[in-house]
């Protein structure tokens, strides 16, 4: 008889490689993807009765737990949008923040420079920056993104566009196009 | 076929998405056009340059890790509210400051009493609200209703976008990225709350064809 605790590593660790990479698409860090990752687990865990009948669909419930944990932190702490400044700073200072002007330098580069793509790509609102990294990095198909996001078709369709329209005005405004 | 036509088809071209005769007009057009061909190429280089993105790999080890310590971790309990923050909310947020970022500030429309961001139709426009707290406050709920015509870039589709959040002591921003759908505009409320506490703030949109 196999023992419970090795039938839920037997069930889970297949899945572990593209959660992995679906948490660092998001996260963009190795330790909050890892700690993302963790979260799924034990989330799982607690649920591993229910898991060995998902079969096919044990993969996406799982980026599904992943994605939701990801919003939640983000929301939940602000970190992407709600953002802590010194008080003694003017909102004229605060206003410069954001859409800094290209620099001459930059604009003289020809080459595609991935840094500059990193640094775009944060500039995305988070559900831009997810979809289309879903989309178009790690391969996902928009129905996939679907099930996992719960978000229409239509609108991740929408959103690929505008996500897609978005990145390249930033890397035309800095030349790196 | 004009090229806006066939730009609006380069994504769905690069994504294989588009039928025989759709491929083969677009392919028509790119050869004769060398200003869509250059939107083409730029968007083929980004949709390689996304597909090469790289990943760094986990931590040597980190899936038996992983596995051993979901073994051991006992579900969370539910999170405790601080009471003693709902009091003191009110009298700690202070101000709502708020600026427009891509060109001017806003101005104030003294018939509405109200501070106003213009946009164009189809212009994107991003305000800061600014919202100054003398205390960290945890569990605040944001709620962002928008005007009609009016959408936040990453909700489409959405009249009301809701966070929970933690405000820090000191100014805390919440960038806005706004677009205009149609000629309607009106007021956009910021409600933050607490508790049985709400704060409500309030910015006009004006839209204009």
């Amino acid at each position: 008889m196999i023992h419970p605790s090795n039938n839920f590593d037997a069930l889970v660790r297949p899945q572990l490689d593209k959660l992995y990479r679906f948490a660092f698409r998001l996260t963009g860090q190795i330790a909050d993807a890892e700690d993302l990752v963790q979260e799924v687990l034990i989330k799982a865990y607690h649920r591993r009765e229910e898991l060995t009948s998902m079969t096919d669909a044990l993969g996406p419930w799982m980026a599904r737990v992943l994605y939701n944990r990801f919003v939640d932190d983000q929301r939940k702490h602000a970190r992407s949008r709600l953002r802590s400044v010194p008080l003694d700073e003017e909102a004229d200072q605060l206003s410069a923040t954001e859409h800094e002007p290209a620099l001459p330098e930059r604009a003289a580069q020809a080459e595609f420079d991935i840094s500059r793509l990193k640094q775009a790509l944060a500039e995305l609102s988070l559900e831009h920056r997810a979809v289309l990294l879903m989309h178009d990095s790690e391969g996902y198909k928009l129905e996939e993104i679907q099930t996992i996001t719960g978000v229409p078709l239509g609108t991740l369709k929408s959103r690929l566009h505008r996500a897609r329209a978005r990145l390249r005005t930033l890397l035309e405004a800095d030349g790196t196009f | 076929m004009n090229c806006e036509h066939h730009q609006a088809r380069l994504d769905p071209y690069l994504d294989a998405e588009l039928g025989a005769d759709d491929v083969a007009a677009v392919e028509a057009h790119l050869e004769q056009c060398p200003a869509c061909r250059r939107i083409f190429e730029r968007g083929r280089s980004l949709q390689r340059a996304l597909a090469a993105y790289p990943v760094s790999g986990p931590t040597p080890d980190f899936a038996e890790r992983a596995l051993a310590r979901a073994k051991t971790i006992p579900r969370r309990p539910p999170r405790l509210v601080a009471a003693g923050f709902v009091a003191a909310f009110a009298a700690s947020v202070l101000t709502l400051i708020y600026t427009g970022l891509m060109v001017s500030a806003p101005v104030s429309d003294p018939a509405a009493g109200l501070p106003t961001v213009s946009l164009s139709i189809e212009e994107s426009r991003t305000i800061n609200l600014v919202f100054a707290s003398d205390m960290t406050i945890e569990d605040v709920t944001l709620l962002v209703d928008l005007p009609r015509g009016v959408e936040l870039d990453g909700y489409e589709g959405l009249r009301q976008v809701r966070w929970t959040t933690q405000l820090q002591a000191g100014k805390n921003v919440l960038p806005l990225e706004l677009r205009a759908l149609a000629g309607m505009g009106g007021e956009l409320t910021a409600r933050l709350q607490h508790g049985a506490r709400e704060k409500i703030f309030r910015v006009n949109v004006s839209v204009t064809g």
